[in-house]
């Protein structure tokens, strides 16, 4: 079996991955395909590792840390059977660089609701200037999958041997047939702002000012420029009740109960998720394990 | 050793040269030389953000 290369590619577009696709032969490998095309088994991403905590036990330790890059955030799980990684993660003291390479992997409780993370397999502190150079590889990477799929758009009918022909590899022309007919026609325009965005955040003209007094991996992990605010709204708030009452043994609330409990409470299952999304990015709730959410 | 080896390698940017063979695992390279190269990431957005702010 062929070792399976590791991605390079921002958390933004990681994390509109809802696709999972299962390769050929005796162990099948799964692969996450971006809206964009990657084909993911497996990633390397570098970032600043905002938080590390145990989500599981003293005997029995799960680490979960999160990483930023300048469009969003990866979300590792490291527990018993990732036994290097997690003592990797253990000992570290965020905010610090890190580079982490792993198996790329998706959890979906219910139809329509998936969550991404990566299971590593090494992590190791690195420095600004690994960081910086990680940003441009993901930002060629991410010209590349973008230049291919605009070609993609304007082919009619789309086919693999089409794109090859074209000049695409045959890996990456595979991901765009099947990111193709899974999203449909996806706003290119979305992409090419995280681009822009990847690419300015390496140039210090466009960089924000560094408060004076902080700490220099802090400023870098500053990438919320438009964070919202932190109080929950009205339908945010009877979520987070539900939430904190159903975690009854301090694991979290398991989704099926939250989602049972949204509905007899007159919450559609589109305002829960939406509502879950919403306290995730303030920072209000987190996913201790997949599948369950806990009140901070 | 392992670990010295990555504080080296891990991440960094490498002009590596030597003889490739090609087998179930796919490829492997057998080392003769190689350096560490030195990239000059501000430049190199900078060229590429000039590129995507002309073809908009």
């Amino acid at each position: 079996m062929i070792r399976e290369v590791a991605w390079r590619l921002f958390a933004s577009e990681y994390n509109d991955a809802n696709l999972e696709t299962e390769g050929t032969g005796e162990r099948p490998p799964s692969y996450i395909v971006t809206p964009l095309g990657a084909k993911v088994n497996r990633v390397f991403v570098v970032g600043v590792i905002t938080d590390v905590e145990n989500v599981g036990t003293d005997g029995q330790p799960m680490w979960r840390a999160r990483v930023s890059d300048p469009t969003g955030t990866f979300h590792v799980y490291a527990g018993q059977y990732q036994p290097e990684a997690a003592a990797t993660l253990s000992k570290l003291k965020p905010p610090v660089f890190g580079a982490i390479v792993g198996k790329s992997r998706i959890y979906s409780p219910q139809p329509g609701t998936t969550y991404t993370s990566i299971r590593p397999e090494t992590i190791k502190a690195v420095d600004e200037t690994v960081r910086d150079f990680w940003i441009l590889e993901a930002c060629r990477s991410l010209q590349k999958r973008l230049d291919a799929m605009a070609e993609a758009q304007k082919m009619d009918p789309l086919t693999k041997e089409g794109l090859v022909k074209i000049g695409v590899k045959e890996a990456i022309a595979d991901g765009i047939v099947q990111a193709m007919n899974h999203y449909g026609r996806v706003d290119l325009s979305r992409y090419t702002a995280m681009l822009a965005e990847g690419l300015r955040y390496l140039l210090p003209e466009y960089r924000e000012p560094i408060a004076p007094g902080e700490p220099v991996v802090e400023a870098a992990a500053e990438t919320k420029k438009e964070e919202p605010p932190r109080e929950p709204d009205e339908s945010e708030a009877k979520v987070l009740e539900i939430i904190a009452a159903l975690d009854k043994d301090g694991k979290g609330a398991p989704w099926e109960g939250i989602l049972e409990n949204a509905t007899s409470k007159g919450v559609s299952k589109d305002s829960l998720e939406e509502s879950i999304n919403a306290l995730l990015d303030k920072g209000l709730i987190y996913e201790p394990i997949l599948g369950r959410m806990k009140k901070i | 050793m392992r670990d010295e080896l990555a504080d080296l390698l891990v991440a960094q940017p490498i002009e590596a040269r030597g003889n490739v063979t090609s087998d179930d695992y796919g490829l492997m390279m057998i080392v003769e030389t190689a350096k560490l190269l030195k990239v000059d990431v501000q430049s190199e957005a900078r060229e590429m953000l000039e590129g995507l702010e002309g073809s908009t």
